[in-house]
């Protein structure tokens, strides 16, 4: 019997800075060593294991339609600021593919429209470069991105690549800043600009809490149903597999029933998130 | 069947000598613990509930999950066989509500690797302590769902066995067949009652009230010392960390949703900050959220009301919630 306790061996093949400064942001590439990388959907996650430091739960940053397997990291805590350190060759554990996926299969001919703020970008980027890859199964695409400073935005060559492609992406930040030619202000008030048509449209949002919120309401403003509305949730995990109870709202296990939820998933329970 | 002797003392004896390792309630200055033990004289059934339940035979206060070094070095495994002698009904019934948690979805190797091997003794109940209540959640104390049950009435002693494990473990044993009269005595012994508290659960209810200002008034002298959880024969969380930089442990130990800290993230968010959220947590918990499991998750031990700083009773927060 396998023990989902115990996790694969892996290597940092890669490590790429987002953001710098206090709040730093860093993308690493894994490879797993001595198998191949199982098959994973966007919107699972894995556990990433530093012994002598402990696991954390990060959402794939990737599509499983690119090689390996990346995880951006925010540093906050024991484990990810010794992720911090570590370069290419380096160890580390990873257990996964871990909880239920957006259901991308079940959206097909529908048009995909991305709401992210900050460090919350991380699980749509796998949607987005799903939905580019396997372009003829879905209408358009809109990816709606913000952070409070030009600085804070991760992802960002590769999304300037993509409006440069003639992608239609939608940066923001909170305040002005000199050189900045999109929009200024917070994601809901762009999404209220923007105005996704609900008709055959999926909304997908994830970041801050309060940023979900507001964003929620001008969803459900621009007409969009509950259930045309999914996000991610975080939560404090351990196991990843439904036991150790950190991550558990009501009877779901946010790491084996969730991440993903739709809204009208969350709506029909009595604690509130 | 009837045995003529301390049954249970002999039990052990016999299991020790089998390889087995025993858990049985056991003398600690003015109380007992369920703990393991290496000699039958180092248990005592003088007692009607341990402090802490049985669930520590089969999911250990502390267990270590990996050793390492530069890499995984071992992963420990029990290997053992494992017998609880004396449980009671309703920590007979945790440890098959802790079954459903632990073995259905991902089924947990370490839970497994003790609960497959395990051999359960009960003891049925002559009296009830003044915080007992398991009659009202549908448990008769007097016929536990375990392997061997054995109950003293009058004198005699009586065993039985409805599993094969219980049965090929009784073979050993010198027993005979009741006559009718004792037959009579038993069946009237366990149809009995019990004289204990009964809880009141509505579950439409506790819907409703979700949201009350009730749950900050019966919360509002909770220490969040987590003693409920401790005591619990059903309370199942855990957290995993490692000790040791270099070289050590991955270390998983029970954990409880009543600790602000069970459930803060990396980015500050605590979805449960407030004392009242984690103990409306707890109670919702135990007759609510595990009704998908098909199951109320509290078996009616009363420790968490024997043992709480702040006279939290379950049994009126519940029967009386508003």
């Amino acid at each position: 019997m396998e023990n989902p306790y115990v996790p694969y061996k892996a290597q940092i093949t890669e490590v790429k800075d987002e953001v710098k400064g206090a709040r730093p942001i860093k993308t690493f590439r894994i490879k797993l060593v001595d198998r191949d990388r199982f098959d994973y959907k966007s919107g699972q996650g894995c556990l990433v294991s530093v012994f002598g430091r402990g696991e954390s739960w990060f959402t794939i940053a990737n599509s499983p339609t690119r090689p390996d397997l990346e995880f951006s990291v925010l540093k906050t805590g024991k484990v990810t600021a010794k992720l911090h350190e570590m370069k290419p060759g380096d160890i580390v554990g990873i257990r996964g593919p871990l909880g239920r996926a957006f259901p991308l299969e079940d959206w097909k001919g529908m048009n995909i429209v991305t709401i992210g703020g900050g460090i919350g970008q991380t699980p749509l980027r796998s949607i987005y470069q799903y939905v580019i890859d396997k372009e003829k199964d879905y209408g358009d695409l809109m990816i709606i991105y913000g952070a409070r400073t030009s600085r804070d935005l991760v992802y960002k060559d590769e999304l300037f690549k993509l409006i440069e492609d003639g992608y239609n992406v939608q940066l923001s930040i909170d305040n002005p800043e000199k050189d900045w030619k999109y929009f200024v202000g917070f994601v809901p008030d762009n999404v209220k600009r923007l105005k996704p048509n609900p008709k055959d449209t999926i909304a997908i949002t994830c970041g801050p809490p309060i940023m979900i919120k507001i964003t929620l309401n001008v969803l459900r403003e621009l007409g969009f149903r509950e259930d045309q509305i999914y996000t991610t949730l975080e939560r404090r995990m351990k196991c990843g597999l439904g036991k150790c109870g950190k991550c558990r709202i009501e009877s779901y296990y946010v790491c084996k029933d969730g991440p993903v939820f739709n809204y009208a998933e969350l709506s029909a329970m009595l604690e509130k998130v | 069947m009837i045995y003529e002797g301390e049954f249970l003392k002999d039990a052990i004896s016999k299991l020790l000598a089998d390889g087995y390792r025993v858990f049985a309630p056991s003398r600690v200055g003015d109380f007992h613990v369920f703990r393991e033990i290496s000699s039958a004289e180092e248990a005592d059934f003088n007692y009607i509930l341990p402090r802490n339940s049985a669930k520590v035979a089969v999911f250990p206060q502390n267990e270590i999950l990996i050793e390492y070094g530069d890499w995984i070095e071992r992963v420990p495994m029990e290997e053992k066989r494992i017998a609880i002698v004396g449980v009671r009904a309703c920590d007979a019934k945790a440890i098959k509500l802790l079954d459903k948690h632990f073995l259905e979805g991902f089924v947990d190797p370490y839970y497994k690797s003790r609960r497959e091997k395990l051999l359960t003794i009960a003891i049925a109940c002559n009296n009830a302590l003044i915080n007992c209540f398991c009659q009202s959640l549908g448990i008769n104390p007097r016929k536990p769902e375990a392997d061997v049950v054995v109950s003293e009435i009058d004198g005699r002693v009586f065993v039985s066995a409805d599993t094969e494990i219980g049965k090929s473990f009784l073979q050993g044993f010198n027993l005979r067949n009741e006559n009718e009269e004792e037959l009579e005595i038993k069946k009237r012994f366990e149809s009995e009652e019990l004289k204990m508290r009964e809880i009141r659960v509505d579950v439409e209810k506790l819907k409703k009230s979700f949201d009350s200002p009730y749950w900050k008034e019966v919360a509002i002298n909770c220490k969040s010392c987590g003693v409920c959880t401790y005591l619990c024969p059903t309370c199942f969380c855990f957290d995993i960390y490692d000790e040791g930089e270099k070289r050590g442990v991955r270390i998983r130990t029970w954990d409880s949703c009543q600790f602000p800290l069970h459930t803060l993230e990396s980015s500050s968010h605590n979805p449960r900050a407030e004392k009242w959220q984690r103990l409306r947590n707890r109670f919702y918990d135990k007759f609510y959220y595990t009704l998908r499991k098909g199951n109320y998750y509290c078996v009616g031990c009363g420790r968490c009301i024997d043992f709480c700083p702040a006279g939290i009773d379950i049994v009126n927060a519940i029967s009386e919630v508003r």
